[in-house]
């Protein structure tokens, strides 16, 4: 009587959890069908179901848990009429318990294919000879015991190699500041010119710009000189504008 | 001509969302690839650009107004662009990008001149050689600085640095601080190759 009650009860626990682990399937399905997913989401939805999984398998193993094999399942009828509850409970998959999925849904053993080729294994086993195998099963620990080794140094260096990577992240964004201020300020742009130069850097203006510079220059051959000797004096900045002022009012 | 398209520029985008960044030479090419793979239009080869940009000023030091002329050396045929761009803006902690006001104008070839004539003093240059890719409405660039060794000569250019800039940005008109998170967002994709960060710009020009 007891039995009977417990095996009700973890039937149910097993029915609700692949209830819940088939719905959040569903529902993936559903999402990948119609949604565009990114990367962590498609792996959140993994994580869930293989979650479910794993609470499936130990409820399964669970000491609680009656060994479900050793049950019995009788089947009462085989009928070719659709049979509503079955459909229910299967959601439309099988209409009736007919002669067509009985042999999938109650069988015990292998395909005979499968039966076949095992028992052709088992007889190939038998056939070897005890001390043989024994060295078979040496040399295959030997080689498993060997990719376990590379496994674990390739990891250390896999892991040696991430350190190496997160130390040199260190020195993350290099330069930075520098760059940004070339690009904001125009700092640490112009110092080059000057001391590659060395002439004034008015002079160098004018050589740069020459279309329009030419014709200022040319009524006032005066201020160009004041112009070289205001710049050697260490306020490029301010006289350079003052001149040029000047120049456009001589223009004007 | 300039003037007038000035005026039509207030209805387009003004507000840019920005992060910077930088990488190191060697860890570039394992950029451009994450870059590749995540942006827009995967299948093609990278996009490369060089762009030569003069930095123009009016005024007295302190209250200046600077324009910056752009164009590029890759394209000829393309417009120069006239741009405004002001001061960056570091926000508060909930505000995870930089935000600066920003206005773009493409002109014709002799935008130099014109601005010139206004009275605008030529300040600096520089070249941008790089990778940009775009990623919805961003913008992400991976350039070297170059210095240009003679004025107005930008083939002559070298770069100031071996790293590369790293800027992502996304231009609006108006503020929308769920643009930065988006920002933010694909800036967590590019870690530890690169950390794009809130650069205060105005702790850079003291120092």
């Amino acid at each position: 009587m007891q039995d009977e009650k417990l095996i009700e009860v973890s039937l149910e626990a097993v029915t609700s959890r692949v209830q819940e682990l088939k719905e959040s399937t569903q529902a993936f399905l559903a999402k990948l069908e119609h949604e565009q997913l990114s990367w962590p989401s498609v792996l959140d939805n993994y994580a869930l179901l293989s979650g479910q999984v794993n609470t499936l398998t130990k409820l399964l193993k669970n000491e609680k848990t009656p060994f479900f094999r050793n049950l019995v399942l009788l089947p009462l009828l085989v009928q070719q009429e659709p049979d509503p509850d079955i459909q229910k409970a299967t959601d439309g998959r099988v209409q009736a318990f007919n002669h067509e999925v009985v042999p999938d849904y109650l069988r015990t053993k292998y395909d005979p294919e499968i039966e076949a080729s095992e028992q052709k294994l088992e007889a190939m086993a038998a056939s070897v000879p005890p001390d043989q195998a024994q060295r078979q099963i040496a040399t295959l620990n030997e080689l498993a015991t060997n990719l376990i080794d590379t496994i674990t140094s390739a990891r250390e260096d896999w892991e040696g190699e991430q350190s190496a990577a997160s130390r040199s992240s260190s020195t993350v964004n290099p330069d930075l500041n520098t760059l940004v201020t070339a690009v904001t300020f125009g700092k640490g742009l112009k110092p080059a010119k000057i001391t590659k130069g060395r002439g004034s850097k008015a002079e160098k203006a004018q050589s740069g710009w020459p279309n329009e510079k030419s014709m200022n220059k040319a009524p006032s051959s005066v201020k160009v000189d004041a112009k070289t000797a205001a710049s050697v004096h260490h306020m490029p900045r301010l006289t350079g504008l003052t001149v040029e002022q000047d120049l456009y009012n001589n223009k004007e | 001509m300039i003037g007038k398209k000035m005026a039509v520029v207030g209805r387009q985008n003004q507000l840019e969302y920005f992060l910077q960044g930088s990488v190191g030479k060697e860890s570039v090419n394992t950029l451009l690839h994450r870059l590749r793979g995540l942006c827009d239009g995967a299948s093609r080869q990278f996009a490369t650009f060089v762009d030569h940009e003069i930095l123009f000023t009016l005024g007295s030091p302190g209250s200046s107004v600077s324009l910056r002329g752009r164009h590029s050396l890759d394209d000829p045929k393309a417009p120069w662009q006239l741009r405004y761009v002001g001061q960056s803006e570091m926000g508060d902690k909930s505000r995870s990008t930089l935000l600066r006001s920003c206005v773009e104008v493409s002109t014709s070839d002799n935008l130099t001149t014109f601005l010139k004539e206004l009275g605008f003093r030529y300040e600096s240059e520089y070249v941008l050689k790089g990778y940009y890719f775009v990623k919805g409405h961003m913008r992400i660039t991976v350039s070297q600085v170059c210095r240009v060794g003679s004025i107005n000569d930008p083939q002559s250019s070298q770069p100031i640095s071996d790293s590369y800039l790293v800027e992502i940005s996304l231009m609006t008109t108006v503020q929308q601080d769920s643009m930065a998170e988006e920002i933010k967002a694909f800036a967590e994709h590019l870690k530890p190759l690169v950390h794009l960060e809130k650069i205060d710009h105005r702790k850079l020009q003291t120092t």
